[in-house]
């Protein structure tokens, strides 16, 4: 497991915040009952999240918490790690567990 | 939005609504019988997909997770006593949703996120997951 590319910020600033909101439910307007991992990250809203960089970060990680969605593509995008050690296979409420442990680990509070 | 929009067949052909929208599992999990995890070969790795299939997004490598279950290629969409069928569904190509056969002839689907319904096979046909373009089957038995 490798660790975050720079120091976490403490805290999200609230116009970031207000923007991820806003992709978030266009996201969920966007997927469509698509079952595609795939599909589900290419959606416009997703990728602008993703480009969002490593700032998004605690707001993911937050969602990831709150509001469990399929987050982990944008989490190892913008992180340039996983959590989920090599060899593994985790179910998904487990890949959900070890997200927001490393995330506690690595300072990010949300 | 209405399931009807996604699926503007879902209005001639009826369907019953059978569970609440989750995103713990998706379409190919839930033909796989599988309610705690979502499954898909993406190429960013995040999601699960049977080791001994191929991690591709390809009708062959989809046929490879059933496989990796008892299933074989090549059935049909009628209802057999005894077997348990499973069909695939695509779009120019591309894996887009799988369906499972119940006792009674009529299918079940986890529509991605949204909620799980029994369905004709035709009425899911459509812009989102284009049509059926594999069957699979295996004793029932063996489930």
């Amino acid at each position: 497991m490798s660790s975050a590319m720079q120091p976490p910020p403490a805290t999200p600033n609230a116009q970031l915040d207000a923007l991820f909101q806003a992709l978030v439910h266009r996201w969920k307007e966007e997927r469509g009952p698509s079952s595609s991992t795939t599909e589900l990250a290419m959606c416009p809203s997703y990728q602008r999240i993703i480009g969002l960089g490593p700032a998004v970060v605690p707001l993911l990680l937050r969602e990831l918490e709150r509001a469990p969605d399929h987050w982990f593509w944008a989490l190892k995008a913008t992180t340039g790690t996983d959590p989920v050690p090599p060899g593994s296979h985790p179910k998904i409420q487990e890949k959900i567990r070890l997200w927001l442990e490393w995330g506690r680990q690595q300072g990010y509070q949300w | 939005m209405a399931l009807e929009q996604y699926f503007p067949n879902l209005a001639t052909t009826g369907y019953t609504t059978t569970s609440a929208a989750t995103f713990v599992y998706n379409c190919i999990a839930w033909a796989a019988g599988v309610t705690d995890d979502w499954w898909w070969p993406d190429p960013m790795g995040v999601s699960t997909w049977p080791a001994s299939a191929t991690r591709a997004e390809t009708i062959t490598a989809f046929e490879e997770a059933f496989q990796s279950l008892g299933y074989t290629p090549g059935a049909d969409d009628r209802l057999e006593p005894g077997f348990e069928k499973v069909a695939l569904y695509a779009l120019g190509g591309m894996p887009k949703h799988a369906a499972r056969q119940l006792p009674n002839g009529l299918w079940t689907s986890k529509l991605g996120e949204l909620e799980d319904i029994e369905h004709t096979l035709e009425a899911l046909n459509g812009a989102w997951y284009g049509a059926v373009v594999s069957i699979l089957k295996r004793p029932r038995s063996s489930a």
